[in-house]
């Protein structure tokens, strides 16, 4: 394997996760022709969201079902083309953007600022540059997403959630309030049952959760703890996907690429 | 600390080295320097300004305490409208679909809440902004509406339902609050 069939397997293994996410999202009711006609029209504070209203995009894309649905089968069909030219950065280019889109456009008609799509705009980055630029870049989307870790790690620490000791029990009580009554006998249900009858168990979980997330300030110095970070990501997400049900495990997941990533030695 | 260790975590951290990596890829890269400075700038005012201003991410969800409650409310679809004991198992739903119906009913209930129907409005008029569109809250009325358009579009066979705020306690359902009612009841048993 030389440099580039080293990028273009994890390039082929991105773009692929990336396609069967959105095949997975239209299967669950989450693709724009399923909500284009919302009553919402989020904008939050964020000027990215303005810009798009403003410029009339969504008027286009989600002026009806058909319009809708077509951009959605366009998004998909541009990561099977991103896939089977993989020597062309082009495509790829493209994908993301149709991406950023759909993402953009998801949340203003779900009234929501969700991530579900963030990490996997953070792990396609690094493919929108040239092979000279491309560790760089990958450096660049590593360091992104430290940040972003630990930004929460830090944003726990001073609001101050880990120092009420039962306060991730009530977190637990209260993202399942509806789960633990339909599906009270799941070994979700179960698990999380125990940990808000046992509140200490339950700190233990967050405090390991915060301290994990701010461990990510190492990898904005040092590349040497990368294995651990990636190992760390994957462990996140699977307590996250477990104890809370979020939807992001797939998009936060596809990131450890970034921290497993390694020039082959013949391009140094 | 003993000077060898300290010599371990400079070492390790090299912050000369990364200074000098910099300089370099400023020199050898500059659009890309330019890309990677914008980006990095963006992300910085976002954190500085505490929410967010781009679609990078702002993660601080599960950061502020969180005391105990009498009952823990989620707003779910009530199954036919008006009734509040027919509770639609949005866990039934074909994969994700669940966020889909939990998020939407939330959503409507904040925002028809805020100021101008967008949430984030404060924060808008902290950065020196303000929202002051008069369609959003006029949208808002075909909710209900839609909501059951959506449920039937994902394949949740629903002849009328409304979204009405149930408050759990251990598994159970104990009060209910239709959405333009402030007065919370407890559920007949």
């Amino acid at each position: 394997m030389n440099y580039r069939s080293n990028i273009f397997f994890w390039k082929r293994l991105v773009l692929s996760v990336i396609a069967l996410a959105l095949m997975y999202f239209w299967y669950s009711g989450m693709m724009l022709h399923h909500i284009f006609d919302s009553p919402f029209y989020y904008k939050g504070a964020d000027v990215t969201y303005w810009l798009m209203h403003w410029s009339g995009l969504p008027k286009l894309v989600l002026h009806n079902q058909f319009n809708a649905m077509a951009f959605d089968v366009l998004l998909i069909f541009s990561f099977i083309v991103s896939i089977a030219f993989i020597d062309k950065r082009g495509f790829t280019v493209l994908s993301g953007i149709l991406l950023l889109f759909y993402q953009l456009q998801f949340n203003y008609k779900l009234g929501y600022h969700t991530h579900h799509l963030f990490g996997f705009h953070f792990a396609l980055l690094p493919f929108y540059f040239k092979d000279t630029v491309f560790p760089h870049a990958v450096r660049l989307a590593g360091m992104l997403t430290c940040l972003s870790y630990a930004f929460a790690g830090f944003s726990k620490l001073f609001h101050g959630a880990w120092m009420v000791w039962d306060s991730f029990t009530n977190v637990l009580q209260n993202q399942h309030a509806a789960y633990l009554y339909f599906e009270p006998d799941t070994f979700r249900s179960q698990t999380v049952m125990w940990l808000i009858g046992h509140p200490w168990a339950g700190y233990g979980f967050f405090l390991c959760g915060m301290l994990l997330q701010i461990s990510f300030v190492t990898g904005l110095l040092t590349t040497r703890f990368h294995k651990w970070l990636a190992c760390f990501i994957v462990l996140f997400h699977l307590m996250d996907w477990w104890l809370m049900n979020l939807g992001v495990f797939m998009g936060m997941v596809t990131l450890v690429w970034l921290f497993v990533y390694k020039p082959l030695k013949e391009a140094a | 600390m003993k000077k060898g260790n300290l010599q371990a975590v400079s070492n390790t951290f090299m912050f000369k080295k990364r200074l000098h990596e910099i300089k370099v890829l400023r020199k050898a890269h500059p659009s890309f320097f330019l890309f990677a400075a914008i980006i990095l700038i963006l992300y910085f005012a976002q954190f500085a300004a505490r929410t967010e201003i781009t679609p990078l991410g702002y993660f601080a969800l599960y950061s502020d305490p969180m005391k105990a409650q009498e009952t823990y409310k989620q707003i779910l679809p009530a199954c036919p409208a008006g009734s509040a004991t027919g509770i639609a198992n949005i866990y039934k739903a074909r994969g994700q679909g669940f966020l889909m119906l939990e998020i939407l009913p939330t959503r409507y209930d904040i925002l028809l809440k805020s100021d101008h129907c967008n949430q984030m409005n404060h924060r808008l008029q902290r950065l020196g902004f303000h929202d002051t569109n008069k369609t959003d809250c006029d949208e808002l009325t075909r909710f209900r509406e839609w909501f059951n358009v959506y449920m039937d579009r994902i394949g949740i066979d629903s002849e009328s339902c409304e979204p009405v705020e149930f408050g759990f306690r251990d598994g159970e359902v104990k009060t209910f609050r239709l959405l333009n009612s402030t007065s919370e009841n407890e559920l007949p048993k």
